[in-house]
Parts: structure tokens; C-alpha cells; sequence
């Protein structure tokens, strides 16, 4: 009786801890935690300005894809612009009364209010995706001087009577079965846009990839050619006008090397890379392990240049400052996508750049240069331009990295 | 009896791979709160044992203690209670377990024994979240820990000269302590941070124990732990996002050493009852603290005082005359201070009782205790505890040759 006793209260006590083990309380929140005050890890900031810097350019592909055609000289840039027309379909017999070519302006910065750009007629024929050499372009016949942008309407070009020379060359190669068809298609005029004297000016155009939409502002360049015809059937003379499209444009970049490290410069296609060097020895990483809870890079807008694509990518990289980069390294092109943000009213933009901060103060990249890639370099010629180095201090980039650190 | 013993292991076994949950924010200073008691009965008489000699149970801090009759003593315990915590804060409870100790002794000779124990020296686990503020804005600091030292003896208890006893052990130490702490953002762009730092230390140590006993009247114990240094193998993990950012494996110079520890007790009989008085010092002062705790250590001292009353039982007694009824009052120091400098200290009553079965050569006892430790202001913490305590010693003829069993 007293040993069924004691192992029934025994089962039942033990039944019971069991229970209880399997429904713990777990306390949660934040009771007991002025115990152990103490925090293993310390939340530092640290503001570092850019030690150097520069914008790379090279000599610039044919970018034929652009929706606008710049002219004349920006940041140390120096933009030219080539439009070509095909010959249109002609009549029987034909005479040239007047012709001119359209390009409608979409606007321009810079500080003069009246910018000027000159049009030379070349005698040229190239095929898209020729690589240009602007000093051998042949001496072309000037024409008229071009551009106001007060005017209201678009800007006109008149080049008769060349345009006659012209038609009569492509009629006349017509006529000579000698001749490819390739050859005759690919003979177009060519119109050489060149900056005028103001410094510092940049015009802008649409181009043959704008849309073509008076109402939105988009207009494809035209020649407009006046001639009087003569009717095949009848012999009877009577006006007409061709209207011919641009079939085929480029605009042309050069860099003026001093100029443009005053500056730093994204987009333009593949021609302009930006890289940034930070020194960010001022991080103990020798008593301290650390981590990047956010890293920010701010760098401030230099001029208004539309259209407004930011930087997307950024590469870390070793730099000495005399190594030619190869961008089709693929080593290079490994890209952090970064998360951007713009103040507009402080033109300033952000960039979280915590991955790559982190690799530098882990010592995976090796001297803290940083290359900034417009996101729109694959298909546009665009170009921001940014306060360097050279600039007041206030405005040179800065990278702002929050971490915690804790003792080795 | 068989299902007794599995319904026991089966819950011990729970109570060791169960996490046992925030039992105490106290624990997060040093190497975690020291735990007192020698064994069951001891927790029921005010953490009282080298002045009450027993010739059944296993003490499992004073081989000296182990005497009788010639038979195998195993005995094992756990331990659960319920908790409840106050700061500025607010309150929240909590529930701990765990084992309290193993041990076994093996008789060798006249009245001699060898044996081991095993049983925790100090236990740590808390966790608590608090949100914070910083420039990347509005985040949660979570701290965590878990582990604490066992240490372990393997003993040799023997008679000297009459009435006295004395106790030789090897001392290793074992522990293993994991500490985290993160924050994490509310803003998702921002990484969290975080750090884990695993201890692993293993280090030796002696100790010495002696028992004066004089039946029926006197009892004096004593027993001296002498200062141990254990190795450590550490594993820093520091993360960001989830992801290690780093994860080393190193053996620090540092080591973690364990004091001086010098407890005495003494006890007299009257009448069926037994009462004694106990005072343990360890020497926390003199010790090296490791850089990675920031917390002062600083000597500690346990005083306890504890009564036991086993009424004579004759055939017709009412039933409860077979239990053996016990009480007590201990007031216990942590040994790490924070960062209000105060050492916090630990007061509390307790009560047991033992039931014999097995004809009187095995025992049950279970204590129960009810605890303040630690002030809001003066600690950052105040904590109330009621727990409960029970511990099987069991002896057997194994390893007896079978002349000395007939």
C-alpha cells in the first residue's frame, strides 16, 4: 500500500515536470537588459571625402541610336553632329527651285542665350557604324549659319543650290549601270553640324530616332527640296516638293583631357566612366572587426543636362591613375546595382553603395577606387556631369559609412 | 519501480535537451549565477550539507561526505522553478530546468569509496530585446546567452582516524558559454550587425574535503577547491544580413580561472533533529578577469543555516512519520558586479522532504525554494523565484563480491 502509494505520487509529480519542461514560459522584450548593459557592438559614423578623382573618355563609337544630336562644347566635351539624307525618288525631268533642311531644336544650356552652330554640306559617304574621324572629314561647302533659340519655329538650314549638284550626281549614277545599287543608296548628303564660337554652349536636336511628333516636340531632321516637274504624260511643268527624312545620323565626341578632370562624367554611351577614390584608412579594421550597416556616396549635379538617367552600377576596382582601363575586362564589369536617390532641390544624389564599402574595409578591393557607369550606357548618348575634387570641398563627393564595430 | 525509472529518465532526459529558457538576467554577469547545492537534500536545508553527514546520498562537492554502508551509491537530480522579473522596464516570468547533477560511488574497502560527480558550477541563460535609435533609425538590439561550468570530481573518500574522513579529488572543469548579440533596422536598406562568440574551456583543478563526526552530538566538514585555469577554444562569428561575414576558430592566450573556494559547516544533533550552519567564501577577487567580460568580479560569500527532523517510525505510525522533513534559510553573493557596481545578492527560504523505498536503502528528496535576488535600483533587476528540487539516490550490491553480499 505505501510503495503504490509513493510511486503514484512519484508518476504523478514527475508527469507534472514533464509538462511544465514542455511548456516553458520564454520571457521576451526588453526586461533585464539594463543587466548587461554592455554592448558588444558599436554603431560608428564616418564622413570621407573623395581624395581623387577623374572621368575617363575614349574616342567615342558611332552612337546612332540617340534621340538627340548635340552640338557644341559642355565640360570640357566637345560634341559635333552628322546628318545624312538619301537621294528621294525623282520625276522625269526636274529643276531645283529651293531647298533647306529642318532640325527641330529641343534646347540647349550653357551662358550664352544665343547659341550658334555652323552646317557645312560635306561630300561624304558612310555607312552607320563607321568609326569617324572628325580631322579627315573633307572641307565641306558652308552654309548658312544656323540657330537661334529664341526663334519659335525650328531651325532652318538653306543649302541650294549644292543640293542640285547633288540630285544631278545621283541621277547621273543612276544612269551608269556600272555602278552597285549599294553604291548609289549610300550616297547621301551629308550635313557636317559643327559648335559656333561661344564656349561652354550645347545645343541640342532631335534626331532621326526622336519621334515624330510636332505636338511632343519631337521632329525627325527633314530636307525639303521645292522643284518644278514636268509631267512624263503630258509635258506640262508643275511645282512639287520632296520631303526626305534623315536616313542616318551620328554625333561625334571630343574630350578635352584637362577639362575633363575638372568634372566628373557619366554616360555618353560607353564613352564616359567616372571612378572616385576614397580613403578610408580612417576605419580602425585592426582592433576591430567591422560591419557596414549603410554606406552613402553623395556627389552634386554640375549642370542640367537632360535626359536625367543616373548612375546604376558601380565597380570596385584597383586604379593607379596611369592604367589604361580596358572596360570589356570582365573582372571590371562585375557591377554592385545600387539604389539611388536624387534631391532635387540640393541636386544632390545618393548612392548606397554598402556592399562595396564593405569589401573595401574587409580589404577585398584594394585601394578604395570607386567607378560610377551610367545605367544607360548601353543605348544613349546622355551626360551628367558632377562636382570633382577640384571643386569647394562642400560639394566634392563624400562618402558617409555607418558601421558597427566590434573589438578583436 | 521499473516505471518509476523510466518516467524518471525519460523526464531528465527532456530536462537536458530542452533549452531551458531565461532563467535570469543576473546570469549574464561573469560566467553566469553560481549554483549552491550539493545535492537535493542539501537544497531543502538552506543549501546546508558538510555538517549533516549522509550515509546514503552522494554530496556532490565534499567526497568526504561519502560513508555507510557498503553498497554502490548512484544518485542523480534536476531542478525546475518558475521566475519572475521586474525592472523599469516592467515584469515578464520565465521558466528554467535543468540537471543538478550526477553521481556515483563505488565501495572499495572498508568504509572507503571511489567515486565521481558531476554538477554545475555556474549556469547562465538570458535573453532580452530593446528597441534603439540611431541615424539609420529605429532598430532592435537583441542580446542572448547560454552555457555556464560544470565541473567534475573523481574522488577518493576514506577514513583516516576515527571520526574522521577525508576526501581527495581531481577536479576537472568543463564549460561551455555562447553569447550573441544583433541589431537589425527596421529600414530594410540597412544591413543588420551582429556578433557570436562560442566558448569552449576545459581546465583541471583539485580539491579537498574533510568530515568530523561524532554520532549523535557534532559535525564539522570542511571543504577546499583549489583555484583552477581552463583553456579556451573561442569561435567569433560576425555577421551582417544573416551571412558570416566572419567566422574564426582561435585559442585565445586568455584563460578563464576559477578561485579559491573554502566552504565549512558544522552540525549537532538533538534529539531526532539536526541543525546546522554552513559558510562558503570564494575568492573571486584574485581572479583574472578575461577582456572579452566587462563585468568586476568580487568575492562572494554563502551563509546558510538548515534543520532536518526525521520523526521515528514504528509499525502503526501514521504514514508521513516515514518522511524526513527539512528547512532552511541561505543568503548566497554573486560574484560579478555590473555596472552599478552592487553585488547582488540572493535570499531565500527552502524546504524539503525525503521518502525512503526500497526498504530504506534508497531515497527521494525533493526541496522546494523560494528566492529574491537582486533590487531594481541598486541592480538593475529584481527577480523572484520558486523552484523545486528533487534528487534520486539509489545503492545497489553492484561491484560487492558475492561473499560480501551473503
Amino acid at each position: 500500500m505505501y510503495k503504490q502509494t509513493v510511486n503514484i505520487f512519484l508518476s504523478t509529480f514527475l508527469i507534472s515536470v514533464l509538462f511544465f519542461f514542455l511548456g516553458c514560459a520564454e520571457p521576451d522584450g526588453p526586461v533585464g537588459s539594463q543587466v548587461g548593459q554592455n554592448r558588444d557592438g558599436e554603431v560608428m559614423t564616418v564622413e570621407i571625402y573623395a581624395d581623387e578623382d577623374t572621368s575617363l573618355a575614349f574616342p567615342p563609337p558611332n552612337t546612332s541610336r540617340s534621340i538627340h544630336l548635340y552640338v557644341g562644347s559642355i565640360d570640357g566635351v566637345t560634341s559635333r553632329a552628322l546628318v545624312k539624307f538619301k537621294c528621294p525618288a525623282l520625276p522625269f525631268e526636274w529643276s531645283v527651285d529651293s531647298s533647306y533642311v529642318e532640325l527641330a531644336y529641343l534646347g540647349g544650356i550653357g551662358e550664352t542665350i544665343n547659341p550658334t552652330v555652323g552646317v557645312t554640306q560635306l561630300s561624304h559617304i558612310w555607312m552607320e557604324l563607321d568609326t569617324i574621324d572628325i580631322d579627315a572629314l573633307p572641307d565641306g561647302e558652308e552654309l548658312s549659319v544656323f540657330a537661334n533659340p529664341s526663334r519659335e519655329d525650328s531651325g532652318k538650314v538653306r543649302i541650294y543650290p549644292s543640293v542640285v549638284d547633288w540630285m544631278r550626281m545621283i541621277d547621273s549614277l543612276r544612269s551608269d549601270t556600272t555602278l552597285s545599287d549599294t553604291a548609289i543608296i549610300d550616297s547621301g548628303l551629308t550635313i557636317f553640324l559643327e559648335p559656333g564660337p561661344s564656349n561652354e554652349c550645347l545645343v541640342d536636336f532631335c534626331s532621326r530616332s526622336a519621334y515624330d511628333d510636332t505636338t511632343t516636340g519631337g521632329s525627325k531632321p527633314r530636307l525639303f527640296v521645292y522643284i518644278t516637274a514636268r509631267d512624263s504624260a503630258n509635258g506640262e511643268l508643275h511645282p512639287d516638293t520632296l520631303e526626305v527624312v534623315a536616313s542616318d545620323d551620328l554625333f561625334l565626341l571630343e574630350y578635352d583631357t584637362t577639362a575633363v578632370n575638372d568634372n566628373l562624367t557619366i554616360g555618353s554611351g560607353v564613352s564616359y566612366r567616372t571612378f572616385v577614390r576614397f580613403d578610408c584608412d580612417t576605419i580602425d579594421t585592426t582592433n576591430y572587426h567591422i560591419v557596414v550597416n549603410q554606406a552613402t556616396m553623395t556627389i552634386h549635379r554640375k549642370r542640367t543636362v537632360e535626359p536625367w538617367y543616373i548612375t546604376r552600377s558601380l565597380i570596385p576596382f584597383t586604379f593607379t591613375g596611369d592604367t589604361v582601363i580596358d572596360f570589356r575586362d570582365t573582372e571590371l564589369m562585375k557591377r554592385f546595382n545600387v539604389i539611388t536617390a536624387v534631391d532635387t532641390s540640393l541636386n544632390d544624389i545618393g548612392i548606397i553603395v554598402s556592399n562595396v564599402a564593405a569589401d573595401w574595409l574587409q580589404g577585398k578591393d584594394a585601394n578604395g577606387w570607386l567607378g560610377m557607369l551610367s545605367g544607360t550606357e548601353d543605348i544613349n548618348i546622355d551626360r551628367i556631369s558632377f562636382h570633382s575634387t577640384s571643386g569647394p570641398v562642400e560639394l566634392c563627393p563624400k562618402l558617409t559609412v555607418h558601421y558597427t564595430r566590434f573589438p578583436r | 519501480m521499473i516505471r518509476l525509472i523510466i518516467i524518471t529518465t525519460l523526464v531528465l532526459a527532456i530536462a537536458c535537451i530542452t533549452p531551458a529558457w531565461c532563467d535570469s538576467a543576473l546570469s549574464s554577469l561573469g560566467y553566469g549565477l553560481p549554483q549552491p547545492a550539493a545535492n537535493a537534500r542539501s537544497a531543502g536545508m538552506g543549501m546546508v550539507s558538510l555538517g549533516m553527514p549522509d550515509t546514503l546520498g552522494l554530496n556532490l562537492l565534499s567526497p568526504a561526505s561519502w560513508s555507510g554502508s557498503a553498497t554502490t551509491r548512484f544518485g542523480f537530480g534536476g531542478n525546475f522553478s518558475s521566475m519572475y522579473l521586474e525592472d523599469v522596464f516592467g515584469g515578464d516570468a520565465s521558466d528554467q530546468a535543468g540537471l543538478t547533477g550526477i553521481g556515483m560511488a563505488i565501495p572499495i574497502g572498508k568504509d572507503r569509496f571511489v567515486g565521481f560527480t558531476v554538477s554545475p558550477y555556474t549556469r547562465m541563460q538570458y535573453e532580452w530585446e530593446v528597441r534603439s535609435s540611431t541615424d539609420l533609425g529605429a532598430s532592435t538590439i537583441g542580446q542572448h546567452g547560454i552555457g555556464g561550468f560544470s565541473q567534475i570530481m573523481a574522488a577518493l573518500s576514506t577514513p583516516v582516524w576515527d571520526g574522521v574522513r577525508l576526501g581527495l579529488a581531481v577536479r576537472p572543469i568543463i564549460g561551455k558559454v555562447d553569447r550573441h548579440w544583433r541589431e537589425k533596422y527596421d529600414d530594410t536598406a540597412v544591413k543588420s550587425a551582429g556578433v557570436s562568440v562560442s566558448d569552449r574551456f576545459q581546465g583541471i583543478g583539485w580539491a579537498l574535503s574533510c568530515q568530523w563526526n561524532q554520532p549523535e552530538a557534532w559535525t564539522v566538514g570542511m571543504s577546499l577547491f583549489g583555484p583552477t585555469s581552463a583553456g579556451i577554444e573561442r569561435q567569433t562569428v560576425i555577421f551582417s544580413d544573416g551571412y558570416a561575414q566572419y567566422d574564426q576558430k582561435e585559442e585565445p592566450s586568455e584563460r578563464y580561472d576559477l578561485p579559491w573556494d573554502f566552504t565549512i559547516g558544522i552540525g549537532r544533533w538533538i534529539g531526532r533533529h539536526r541543525t546546522g550552519f554552513e559558510a562558503q567564501w570564494q575568492g573571486w577577487d584574485g581572479v583574472e578577469k578575461p577582456a572579452v567580460l566587462t563585468d568586476d568580479f568580487t568575492d562572494a560569500l554563502r551563509l546558510g543555516v538548515g534543520w532536518e527532523w526525521a520523526p521515528e517510525y514504528r509499525p502503526l505510525d501514521p504514514l508521513w512519520r516515514i518522511f524526513t522533513f527539512r528547512g532552511g534559510l541561505y543568503t548566497q553573493d554573486h560574484y560579478a558586479v555590473n555596472v552599478t557596481g552592487h553585488q547582488a545578492r540572493r535570499i531565500a527560504l527552502t524546504g524539503g522532504i525525503s521518502i525512503p523505498y526500497y526498504t530504506g536503502k534508497s531515497r527521494i528528496d525533493i526541496a522546494i525554494e523560494i528566492g529574491w535576488m537582486g533590487d531594481k535600483d541598486l541592480d538593475k533587476i529584481a527577480e523572484r523565484t520558486i523552484g523545486f528540487t528533487f534528487g534520486f539516490n539509489h545503492s545497489e550490491k553492484w561491484f560487492v563480491g558475492r561473499r560480501k553480499r551473503n
